[in-house]
């Protein structure tokens, strides 16, 4: 990589710049918007106008309950789903990675869930959890369970949108984790063999460290992705029963597009922000961007 | 990178036991859970709506077009599915404008500032849309950009960009500096060495990263929910429109989220490839 040199200068801004300039424009300036928004009481039925009143929102933040609620929405829908599909990701993994007729195709079948518009997954799985007249519902009674109405109560609602989850993106773990797995040395692994190890000890010995690079970095973006979930919570639930499946996301939107009350989505959106900032910043900028 | 022969894993050489039947068999149940719903809501698409309740569900069915004749006839629907096209295509094409000589300078040049700078285009990627809406929603709205195409090109850009130049810088590392040098000293300078030569060699990449910019843009719900009123409305929002407080047209439901779904296949299946390190943005390849 070259320094560079005076006479490239220009040509290197040229080039570089309408790029950083639009990204400052597209990004930076509603960022700093909405934090200079979240410092106003800012209704959109009264005002055009953010008005600054200082840290109203910010502490009617801090003493919402609706607000709480949205945490921890938020919060086991990101644990159990990341966890769940780390998990079952790299057991899909390990078993695309075997040798079996028709992995070719296999392999792009799995792809599908992952590359699907989430609206339209929104629906799909309303059709098939539908209590009336869903096939999930006819199965589970067929062999003897007696299935709740998923999405209408509160107590499996979230449960739902977990799996949703789970089935649409447990094919991004295991595929980024299969990549990883075929760079893995076959010569390490027969030299364990030979010295006596079994399954269990080359998966924990040799694969685990081999993927875990990328089991790093896949789940800080499904981290990411997960803290801001909205499409499927929209379409499958919008946020109901009651406020069971309001994640943070869900109640930034109703606060700004329902009630109006822009200043304090505003102050919403910073913390949404603040958090996906960290995240990244620990996941991804600290271990992986070194040139 | 240690590079190793591109076989198939096998903890055994042994010959095939009643496990790795088992174990076979295991992945086509799980291949088949991937895949079910989705050709489930396609049968779907193709049944009457007598068919489409029945219970016990019926696989074996006389099919109908009825359905999807119904959602080309509705011309709110296809509109929208014209407007889905036009936004994701155009976006796309000036991001990659926009992006691709940016990641050239990322790339072949060493300035100050550039780690945080490329760390800062990480982030603009990763930005919650859900955390952003609002602010759009205000700047569109005083600039009377609310439900026209600049303003949804505008926004659609702000996510793919930063995706564009993580990833095409990829490819520009791949391609030998030799190369670039051999044009510098023919006098080929900056520009012409990067159009002329580096280009030219990344342009699988750029088309993958191009069609995966697409596709995000093709499916993006919550600007696209906040941002149009009626003129500008794209696919994924007009689909919602089938379920109607008087009930739901399930069959023309099911129907228009396949064509939605069609356009994204073909493009996801023609690149299958690139799209994991896609979806990580390359990061960790290095």
């Amino acid at each position: 990589m070259q320094p560079l040199r005076r006479q490239d200068k220009k040509v290197a801004m040229g080039m570089l710049l309408p790029a950083v300039v639009f990204l400052i424009i597209v990004t930076v300036m509603p960022m700093l918007y909405v934090l200079y928004a979240s410092f106003s009481d800012w209704k959109l039925t009264k005002s055009a106008y953010p008005i600054l009143t200082g840290l109203q929102s910010w502490r009617a933040m801090f003493k919402d309950s609706y607000f709480y609620n949205s945490l921890w929405v938020t919060a086991k829908f990101t644990g159990y789903s990341l966890v769940s599909e780390m998990i079952l990701g790299v057991a899909v993994a390990l078993l695309l990675a075997r040798d079996f007729p028709g992995r070719a195709l296999i392999r792009s079948l799995v792809l599908i869930p992952m590359m699907i518009t989430p609206a339209v997954i929104g629906l799909i799985w309303r059709i098939m959890l539908n209590s009336d007249f869903g096939i999930i519902n006819w199965i589970l009674s067929e062999i003897g369970f007696n299935p709740p109405a998923w999405l209408a109560s509160s107590n499996t609602a979230l449960l739902s949108l977990i799996v949703v989850d789970i089935w649409e993106w447990t094919p991004f773990i295991a595929l980024s984790v299969l990549a990883a797995l075929q760079t893995r040395s076959q010569d390490q692994v027969e030299s364990a063999l030979i010295d006596g190890a079994n399954s269990f000890h080359i998966f924990r010995y040799i694969t685990l460290p081999h993927i875990q690079p990328v089991l790093y970095i896949s789940a800080s973006f499904r981290m990411g992705a997960l803290l801001r979930s909205f499409d499927t919570f929209y379409v499958m639930t919008s946020g109901g029963p009651g406020v069971s499946t309001q994640n943070l996301s869900m109640y930034i939107y109703k606060n700004g597009f329902f009630y109006m009350k822009m200043g304090y989505s505003s102050a919403l959106s910073v913390f949404l922000m603040l958090i996906t900032i960290l995240i990244t910043y620990f996941f991804v900028y600290r271990s992986k961007i070194e040139d | 990178m240690q590079k190793t022969k591109q076989l198939p894993i096998r903890y055994r050489t042994k010959k095939k036991t009643w496990k790795d039947l088992l174990l076979t068999l295991v992945t086509y149940i799980v291949a088949f859970g991937f895949v079910f719903p989705v050709v489930w809501i396609l049968m779907m698409s193709f049944k009457t709506s007598a068919d489409s309740f029945a219970i016990p569900p019926k696989f074996i069915f006389i099919p109908t077009f009825d359905n999807f004749v119904n959602v080309f006839k509705n011309s709110f629907f296809m509109d929208n599915y014209k407007n889905s096209f036009i936004i994701a295509f155009s976006s796309t094409i000036l991001s990659l404008l926009l992006g691709i000589p940016a990641a050239y300078i990322i790339t072949r040049f060493s300035f100050k500032g550039k780690k945080p700078l490329s760390f800062w285009i990480l982030v603009t990627r990763m930005a919650p849309a859900s955390a952003l809406v609002v602010a759009f929603f205000i700047i569109l709205n005083r600039l009377s950009l609310i439900d026209t195409l600049p303003g949804l090109i505008m926004v659609y850009m702000s996510f793919n960009i930063g995706y564009i130049i993580w990833m095409v810088r990829g490819f520009i590392l791949s391609v030998p500096i030799e190369c670039e040098e051999a044009s510098i000293v023919d006098g080929c300078g900056r520009f012409g060495t990067f159009w002329h030569v580096t280009v030219p060699l990344c342009i699988p990449g750029i088309v993958s990263v191009g069609i995966q910019a697409f596709i995000f843009a093709w499916n993006e719900f919550l600007y696209a929910l906040i941002l149009t009123r009626t003129k500008w409305k794209t696919a994924p929002i007009a689909v919602l429109s089938y379920i109607t407080s008087e009930g739901i047209k399930w069959g023309e439901l099911a129907a228009a989220s396949m064509l939605i779904t069609l356009p994204v296949l073909i493009l996801a299946l023609s690149i299958q490839r690139y799209i994991i390190s896609g979806l990580t943005m390359g990061v960790g390849k290095d």
